[in-house]
Formats: C-alpha cells, sequence, structure tokens
C-alpha cells in the first residue's frame, strides 16, 4: 500500500520506481533544522540522541507520543520515494509530522463525523471522527485512556459538527452528487443528517422517493434511486456500498 | 471545443484484457451481483453523448414506439446522465484509459445493454457518427 505519510507529491514517477536512498546524515541535517520550527505549545518534536543506539525522532502531544529511529524514518521515506533533497526530505519530514495522531482533546473540540472503511477490505463503512489539520483530515481513534462516556461526547459533537460543512451538490440528471471543495473526505459529512440532503435535492428539482447512497470514503457520495444507483455502482471496479439513506444512522462507530 | 478524434469502433474498457487476448476489443463484463445485466462500454466523446441523447429524445416524443423500446431509451438516457456520474466519483478507471490511449479529457464510458444498444440503432435519427461507434461492434 501506499504511504501517504509522507506527501503524495514529493517525488516523481521514476524516484518511485527507483527510489534513491535517504541517507541518515541528510535527514538528521534537515530533522535539525524542520524539528523546531514544527514545536508549539502543545506539540513536542525532538530528535533524542539515544546512548549506543542511533538518534529517536520524538513527536508529543497530549496522551499521544509517536517515536521512531532515525534509520527507520530514512529507509520508509526511501520506500515511500521521497526526493533525496533538502526540499524533498523537508516536506516529507513536516508531512509526517503533520500525520501524527489526533489527541482525544483535539477530537472532542474539532472532531467531524464521516464515514470510512472500517478495514482494509473496503467492503463495509462505518462512522469515524476525524480532525482537519491544515490541508489533511485525519482520523481519531479513542485513546485507551478515554472513558465510553468521553467517546460518547466526543462522537455526538463530531456528529453536530459534521452539518455544519458545506458541500457542493452537482445534480446530473437523476443523481445528486455531494462533494467537499477542499478535502475529498469531508464528502460524507452530509450523510449524517440524509433528510436535508433529500430536502435540497428535492429543492434542486429531483423526485427521489427511494433514495440510496453510494459511499466509496474519500469520493463524493452519490445519491440516487436504487435502481439507479445500482447501475452506477454496479458497473465499477472500484470497492464501494449502496445502502438506503435510512441504514446511514444504524452504522457503527469505527 | 477542440475536436478529439473519435476512439476506434469497438474500443472498450479492460484494456489490458484485449491487449493479452489479442481481440481488437472487449466486453466489460459488469461488476454488479448476480442477475446483473451484461452492460457494455461505449467510449464516447462530450459531444457524441449530447448527439445520442438528443436523438434518443427526439425519437422518445417524435413517433409511436414499442413501450418496451421506449424503456430501453429511456435507461439509455439515465446511463448517460449515470456515465457522467460515475465519472465523477471514481475517475481513475477513465482517466487510465484515456491516459493509454490519447483520448480527448470528454470521453466517457457509456455502458449499455444489448436490448438499450438495439433499440438505439433502431432509432432512423441517430447520427451516422454515433451509430458507426456503437454498430457493428463484432466486426467479426
Amino acid at each position: 500500500m501506499t504511504d501517504t505519510r509522507f506527501g503524495g507529491s514529493s517525488a516523481g514517477l521514476m524516484q518511485r520506481l527507483r527510489p534513491t536512498r535517504i541517507g541518515v546524515a541528510d535527514l538528521r541535517e534537515v530533522a535539525d533544522a524542520v524539528l523546531p520550527a514544527l514545536a508549539t505549545p502543545r506539540l513536542r518534536v525532538d530528535m533524542v540522541q539515544r546512548t549506543g543506539a542511533g538518534s529517536v525522532v520524538v513527536v508529543e502531544e497530549d496522551e499521544r507520543q509517536v517515536r521512531i529511529g532515525l534509520h527507520e524514518l530514512a529507509d520508509d521515506m526511501t520506500r515511500a520515494g521521497v526526493a533525496p533533497t533538502t526540499e524533498g526530505i523537508s516536506a516529507a519530514l513536516a508531512s509526517w509530522v503533520a500525520h501524527r495522531p489526533v489527541p482525544d482533546a483535539a477530537a472532542a473540540t474539532a472532531g467531524i463525523a464521516v464515514l470510512d472503511w472500517v478495514d482494509n477490505t473496503r467492503t463495509s463503512v462505518g462512522w469515524r471522527v476525524v480532525v482537519r489539520r491544515g490541508e489533511l483530515a485525519l482520523p481519531w481513534l479513542p485513546s485507551s485512556a478515554a472513558d465510553p462516556a468521553e467517546v460518547h461526547r466526543t462522537r455526538s459533537a463530531a456528529n453536530g459538527r459534521a452539518h455544519d460543512v458545506a458541500l457542493d451538490l452537482r445534480v446530473e440528471g437523476p443523481v445528486a452528487l455531494w462533494s467537499h471543495a477542499d478535502l475529498s473526505v469531508l464528502a460524507t459529512a452530509a450523510l449524517v443528517d440524509p433528510e436535508r440532503m433529500l430536502r435540497r435535492i428535492t429543492a434542486a428539482g429531483l423526485s427521489m422517493p427511494d433514495m440510496h447512497v453510494v459511499v466509496t470514503p474519500h469520493r463524493p457520495v452519490a445519491c440516487a434511486g436504487q435502481a439507479i444507483a445500482a447501475r452506477l455502482a454496479g458497473e465499477t471496479t472500484e470497492a464501494s456500498v449502496t445502502l438506503p439513506w435510512q441504514d446511514l444512522a444504524d452504522l457503527p462507530w469505527i | 471545443m477542440p475536436e478529439h478524434p473519435p476512439p476506434p469502433r469497438g474500443a472498450a474498457g479492460g484494456y489490458g484484457i484485449a491487449a493479452r487476448s489479442g481481440r481488437a476489443r472487449l466486453s466489460a463484463l459488469p461488476a454488479g451481483g448476480a442477475g446483473s445485466e451484461n452492460l457494455v462500454p461505449y467510449w464516447l466523446t462530450s459531444g457524441h453523448r449530447t448527439e445520442l441523447a438528443l436523438a434518443v429524445r427526439t425519437a422518445l416524443t417524435g413517433r409511436v414506439m414499442h413501450p418496451v423500446a421506449a424503456i430501453h431509451l429511456q435507461d439509455v438516457l439515465t446511463e448517460l446522465h449515470v456515465a457522467a456520474a460515475r465519472d465523477a466519483v471514481w475517475p481513475a478507471s477513465a482517466a487510465r484509459v484515456r491516459l493509454a490511449t490519447g483520448w480527448g479529457e470528454d470521453v466517457l464510458p457509456v455502458r449499455l445493454s444489448a436490448a438499450e444498444l438495439a433499440s438505439v440503432l433502431a432509432m432512423p435519427g441517430l447520427p451516422s457518427g454515433v451509430r458507426g461507434l456503437l454498430d457493428d461492434r463484432d466486426g467479426e
């Protein structure tokens, strides 16, 4: 699977096919320059020298901590095809820090409910809390310290915020398409209130008494009558889930 | 609007399979569940899709037609929209074919059943350019 933690556009095709090794010394030099600027009052980003071992990059935010050896990070960057330049490594390092886990507090204050794949088989979807971080929307997994009531509150609040996500509606004949201008993963946020979607669809001049939704997480959402939804989703090899809008509320939380 | 060369007659999706089999074209099997009808992709430019839609609408309003043929033609109109919606949700697969073939950005696979195709070809008002892309797909 493609490693997206280092940003997708850092390297050209040839670099991804025949990656040039990222040297530990080069990574250390870039890390020394880049990491301090990424720190915030809540976010600690450090490089720690271990006695008798290589350096470790440590990222800490609230209860979350990520530690990775500099050698391992360099290898991961090589495999991901990061361009072996100062600019390429800098961008990859910043992207890697931006992909750090989402703390409970961030999810509680800024989480948004969306639909995502339940697992890697991409056969079923469930509700997930994501948090916007710059140009990214990152998934939240409750920490082991979070109690059930706290998790419930965070999910409920994320559900509420999903109502406020502004989406574009495009009507393509009998199909209504919903998309988000910046972050494709947010296209499914509207599904927290399918009846409101139906009202907008009706206002746009489309009658859809048996609305089914065709969901591929991170892609626009399509709404259509049952037969048309089946025709839409049945003629592609792309993974998707089609379900009547009434079933959306019963999907599990991931 | 730039004019794109029409896709070769009978060109279809799943080109990798076509290349392996050595056939000039193939019929892409639907990914739908059991019992779903076999729909075959026809790669049409935006202009050809507009011509096809206009011809179908004219046929539906202009003359007495067998009700079953009318249903098939309605389904063709639906498919023209669904093809665009499919490309909006999952653009990658058609984009790969366009990249491999050099076709223009507006070329999309329109997937028709045999009955829908037959109803379209039975329309006397079907423009010859579109007819040429849809007809004689077997060529064997």
